[in-house]
């Protein structure tokens, strides 16, 4: 494990203060983490850990100035359950209940789920064993040539074929969330930009363009029209405990769909107005542009089986939102 | 229908089975279950808390090749480092390479020593290693060229000048008369077949310490026997001054393979002067480290009748064993040599080595993952001809004249079909096979999965004689030593102290004797002692088997034991007393009438001298003389080695080689999205042939568990290489899709134990009741019966949506129309 500092913070702009090194991570649940700094996949790992776990105030969910506002400390199992979440944003609901495990959700914060990092069977290999363009400079991407099952079908920023896990992102993305931080307030569609000139530092790293020293504070998505339904869809090779390989945050209104692909792209892959009257037609539409991965290798060397299981989710989830 | 549905708890009513070979009403007690799930067992790790150092390995990131230098200068500037092993002081490091240090990617090259775990670690991401590469052999079909061309290709390193390793051939009869007989003559080609890495969870680590000349070493095997055998010759020491302790590691607790770090373990500790060393293996040692199921592809020829007779077959089975030079990768062959009745047959497997990691089998379950090739030339040939493959399969079985025991185990005859005959039949009628078989791709599943699609119907059935046996269940004699302490030592007697399987030996044994569990330990080979751990996590070939024997003994064990009593006080006070009149618990023994009068085994003073055993050590004893053979004797199975017979009956001596293998059939049903290429199981119904165990609850629940992982290894998870690098890159635990319970309803899970009428193991018994590689075959053919199209079976679970998907590019029922037209 790697030998960190400690240091607590007692409000969100003290912990952004903490950060100004650029050698320093948050700690909220730590699910990520600490399986990070057990198995040093990677050489950018913090020297200080800041645990913002005790920041007070920082866990609510509330319906508010047309927003639906959510602490960045609020725990995944609470979004979950919410009643006014499942009521009116239940895609966000949904995917806050597809996370990983009850325990990891009872762990896990809003916040923490939208700053880990990204998914990839290389990426991830403990000691740097794989040091691949995310991590160290001039690196490479060993999916590119190797086993890519796992992978963006979509290209990937900066040639990473490393997908977004987080499950909330995707509905936040097709929400129309705010993210607000210290800094500033971001789209949710330009919070989860990849920064590949920043690959090989812990900047790089991120699934999200956060400074180093930026730190999420609320999440606020606008409250929907009346009419709006929303879902969240996810597959993943097993039912529980797992990332997804596809999902799909679908949100329709007005005969016009907003659809975030989750677990096909570095980032929540976002279709803005698609026309929802023909869901088939809609799935071919946001699936057009596709471009699975085949590498040289003999066995296991396709994910285009994603093709066919995002436009089944996306044709699903529209005839399901009628 | 009756069926046994986990979780257990009640027996099947319509249990078919010979009474007089069964022992009814014995219930071993699963404490130290409970003691692990409480948290009250002491593992390896658990020792010396606060009083120990930490070891880890370093691994190779190379495939081929030799270590050059390893620079420890970062690693020695962090607080806590106390030194670094290499390659070489490890005994069994330095693999049967022949020319290099390095043959696989993930290959331990050293380990560090520190004063804690996390320290450990961090000094192993600091250490540089420079190596001379040499070219590396990943792919076995790159392997098999160099063999065949001999020119411009590497050779893997493991053994000298050839990537060949072993050819294993069996002959039987004129296998091109015999094919040329049949109405059609057809071949079967099949890809490279997904490999599982085994004992997915298991803990691997040891604690080791010296004092003198003197090593103890705490250790997660299941076989502290093979763990002593390796260990101390690595040290010189005799064996009576090797200490082996494996408490707690049984099935899901400890590896099956004897050095999961011990070795390591005791030259770290001798490093550190004897200071107790804690090895441990990093997640990804701990993967790229256990072994694993080798890979086969194959060619099969068969000539058929047109009634489903298979009137010769050759089948050409080539085997990855990836760094393994000793893989007995002949077991590829096992089931279809063993079971069909095709008396012309030339059945062959080349043996490849490659720098991947060490790929062995597993006798089952569902191994080696190449069987289901003849599982499915046996599917194929019923499609073909218009048949079931239930019918095709009985079609093929020895004729109700011979029985097992006349075609011999080593004999040239099939022996295995006679069960399988009765299970298929038996799953068959249980699960409604004939009434829901039906024409591939042309059913759907009753229910409306969305929005109006329907998902296809698939069923399956299979039968599968199991690759378990060699020496495992060899029930040598089963012998309980009792000391002037009242404590027993248990002594199997068995060529090797096999796994888990022997705990239960003492679990039985304290049941019966009414002993207190912590008073009968494996007393054989030294100090091996895992006299606590239940059989119902080991259940290995023992469980079922030799188990029997000590019941035997035990019995004995009390009859002396009480008879001594009867002799002291307070009993020689009771007038009329018998040893009807005692019973005893938790090393006791009381006046059933009056528990106040009471004599602890400690008192007894049974005295070293004193030993029981069953199958005729003390011969001179009526009660004990061929106890065994009263168990096993009239019945001796196909496993039975050595025929002999006494008064007409098979006739079992101690020491006789008796085998475990066994049967099992299932059948399957599932359903198919054919859109997003999942998959779901229905119903998965198996019977077990589990023989006249005694050990019947452990029998269910090691069938249940197994239930579980052919769902696993079916639908979630197999070994992912990188092909690139050789390195196995599923090893840790999200990546390797291992699957929880919560992805599976148990409910659907069907099983049951049998016994055959002619059983193929020891006691008549399948040695552990797990289920055969052939219900693994079953996702392969359900997925078939429900969309008429193959899967890949290459790397990655069969049922997996992206192997669906795969194949429904080709259309729904493609390969059916294509193997109908072929």
């Amino acid at each position: 494990m790697k030998d960190v500092k400690y240091a607590a913070a007692k409000s969100f702009e003290e912990a952004a203060a903490l950060l100004a090194d650029g050698k320093s991570a948050l700690l909220a649940g730590g699910t990520d983490l600490v399986y990070g700094l057990k198995g040093m996949h990677t050489p950018n790992l913090p020297d200080t850990v800041i645990d913002i776990k005790r920041i007070p105030n920082a866990a609510y969910i509330k319906e508010e100035g047309g927003f639906l506002k959510i602490g960045a400390l609020t725990k995944l199992t609470d979004i979950a359950e919410s009643d006014v979440v499942k009521k009116n944003y239940a895609a966000l609901a949904e995917a806050a209940k597809l996370v990983a495990s009850p325990e990891l959700r009872n762990m896990g914060t809003i916040g923490g789920n939208i700053c880990q990092k990204p998914r990839c069977i290389y990426y991830r290999n403990e000691f740097n064993h794989f040091p691949c363009a995310r991590k160290v400079k001039g690196g490479t991407c060993y999916a590119i040539s190797g086993v890519c099952r796992y992978h963006s079908i979509f290209g990937g920023v900066g040639g990473c074929m490393a997908v977004c896990p987080s499950d909330t992102a995707p509905a936040l993305v097709a929400l129309g969330a705010k993210i607000v931080t210290t800094k500033k307030t971001w789209e949710a569609a330009d919070f989860f930009k990849v920064q590949n000139k920043e690959f090989g530092t812990a900047r790089g790293e991120q699934i999200n363009a956060l400074d180093l020293d930026e730190v999420v504070k609320e999440i606020q998505v606008p409250t929907p029209a009346a009419g709006t339904k929303s879902t969240y869809k996810k597959w993943a090779f097993r039912k529980a405990i797992d990332f997804p390989q596809v999902s799909a945050a679908v949100v329709v209104a007005g005969g016009k769909a907003q659809i975030a692909l989750g677990g096909v792209y570095n980032e929540p892959k976002f279709f803005a107005d698609v026309d929802a009257s023909d869901a088939a037609k809609a799935a071919d539409t946001v699936l057009a542009k596709a471009n699975p991965l085949t590498s040289p290798q003999k066995r296991n060397n396709t994910n285009k089986y994603k093709v066919q299981i995002a436009k089944t989710m996306v044709k699903r989830a529209i005839e399901g939102l009628k | 229908m009756p069926y046994v549905q986990y979780p257990l708890g009640k027996e099947r009513t319509d249990h078919k089975t010979v009474k007089r070979y069964v022992i009814d009403n014995l219930n071993v007690h699963d404490k130290s279950g409970k003691w692990i799930v409480t948290g009250r067992a002491e593992f390896a790790a658990d020792h010396f808390t606060g009083h120990k150092l930490f070891s880890a390995p370093i691994l190779s990131t190379i495939a081929h090749g030799n270590v050059k230098s390893i620079d420890l200068s970062e690693a020695e500037k962090i607080a806590g480092y106390k030194g670094f092993l290499t390659q070489q002081e490890v005994p069994g490091w330095r693999n049967a390479a022949w020319d290099c240090d390095v043959v696989q990617w993930g290959q331990p090259i050293g380990a560090v020593i520190a004063d804690n775990w996390y320290t450990a670690l961090r000094c192993i991401n600091v250490i540089k290693v420079e190596y001379d590469v040499h070219d590396a052999v990943i792919d076995p079909d790159d392997a098999l060229e160099a063999y065949e061309k001999g020119e411009d290709y590497p050779w893997a390193g493991i053994v000298k000048d050839t990537n060949v390793h072993s050819r294993t051939n069996v002959v039987r009869g004129d296998v091109e008369a015999g094919i040329a007989k049949g109405d059609y003559q057809w071949d079967f080609e099949y890809p490279w077949t997904v490999t599982y890495a085994h004992q997915e969870l298991e803990a691997h680590q040891s604690t080791a310490w010296w004092i003198g000349e003197d090593l103890y070493i705490y250790t997660g095997t299941q076989d502290p026997y093979s763990t002593l055998s390796s260990v101390a010759p690595s040290w010189g020491l005799p064996r009576h001054r090797c200490h082996i302790y494996s408490r707690f590691n049984c099935g899901g607790f400890g590896g099956k393979t004897a050095d999961w770090g011990a070795n390591a373990a005791a030259a770290a500790s001798k490093k550190m002067g004897g200071y107790p060393v804690l090895f441990k293996n990093t997640r990804q040692s701990n993967g790229t480290g256990r072994q694993r199921s080798f890979s086969m592809r194959s060619k099969q020829r068969v000539g058929v009748m047109k009634d489903g007779t298979i009137t010769g077959w050759e089948s050409i089975m080539y085997c990855d064993e990836g760094m393994n030079s000793g893989t007995p990768c002949g077991d590829g062959i096992f089931g279809v040599q063993k079971t069909w009745n095709v008396m012309d047959a030339h059945y062959q497997v080349i043996g490849i080595t490659t720098n991947t990691p060490s790929r062995y089998y597993w006798r089952d379950v569902a191994d080696p993952p190449g069987g289901k090739n003849h599982e499915t030339t046996l599917d194929k040939i019923a499609y073909k001809l218009g048949l079931n493959p239930l019918d095709v399969r009985l079609k093929n079985v020895n004729p109700e004249d011979i029985k097992a025991v006349e075609a011999g185990y080593y004999g040239s005859l099939p022996w295995g079909s006679f069960a399988i005959k009765e299970l298929l039949n038996y799953v068959a009628d249980w699960s409604d096979y004939r009434k829901k078989y039906h024409t591939p791709a042309t059913k759907t599943v009753d229910d409306i999965y969305h929005n109006g699609d329907k998902r296809m119907h698939g069923i399956a059935i299979s039968g599968h004689l199991d690759s378990h046996g060699g020496g495992f269940a060899a029930a040598r004699g089963a012998m309980i030593k009792a000391f002037q302490d009242g404590t027993f030592h248990v002594l199997t007697g068995s060529a090797r102290g096999t796994a888990g399987g022997t705990t239960v030996c003492c679990t039985v044994t304290a049941e019966v004797l009414g002993a207190k569990d912590e008073d009968v330990i494996l007393g054989d080979w030294s100090n091996t002692d895992t006299g606590l751990n239940p059989g119902v996590q080991a259940s290995s070939s023992h469980t079922i088997s030799i188990t029997s024997a000590f019941y035997n003994a035990a019995m004995e064990m009390k009859w002396k034991m009480f008879n001594i009593a009867l002799t002291k006080a307070p009993f020689n006070q009771i007038e009329g007393i018998t040893m009807d009149d005692l019973e005893s618990y938790e090393s006791v023994i009381y006046y059933k009438k009056d528990h106040s009068k009471s004599l602890p085994f400690s008192a007894v003073g049974l005295g070293n001298n004193l030993a029981a055993s069953a199958g005729g050590y003390d011969t001179n004893n009526p009660n004990n003389q061929n106890a065994l053979q009263k168990l096993l004797g009239q019945r001796a199975g196909g496993a039975w080695k050595d025929k002999s017979t006494q008064d007409g009956k098979p006739y079992i001596k101690v020491g006789d080689r008796l085998l475990a293998n066994g049967q099992s059939a299932g059948v399957l049903e599932l359903a198919v999205d054919p859109e997003n290429g999942e998959t779901e199981f229905i119903n998965y119904y198996l019977a077990v042939d589990t023989g006249a165990t005694i050990f019947k609850q452990g029998a269910l629940r090691e069938i249940g568990a197994a239930t579980e992982l052919i769902h696993s290894q079916g639908f979630f998870f197999g070994d992912i290489y990188d092909e690139a690098t050789g390195a196995d890159i599923s090893s840790l635990y999200t990546e390797a899709q291992f699957p929880t319970y919560m992805d599976m309803d148990f409910s659907k899970h069907h099983f049951t134990d049998y016994q055959s009428e002619d059983a193929g193991g020891c006691l008549g018994c399948h040695g552990i009741a797990e289920p055969s590689l052939t219900n693994f075959c079953l996702v392969d053919q359900a997925i078939f019966s429900a969309i008429g199209l193959w899967v890949d079976a290459e790397m990655g679970a069969v049922g997996g949506a992206d192997k669906v998907l795969k194949a429904l590019e080709r259309g729904i029922g493609a390969d059916y129309e294509a193997l109908m037209k072929a």
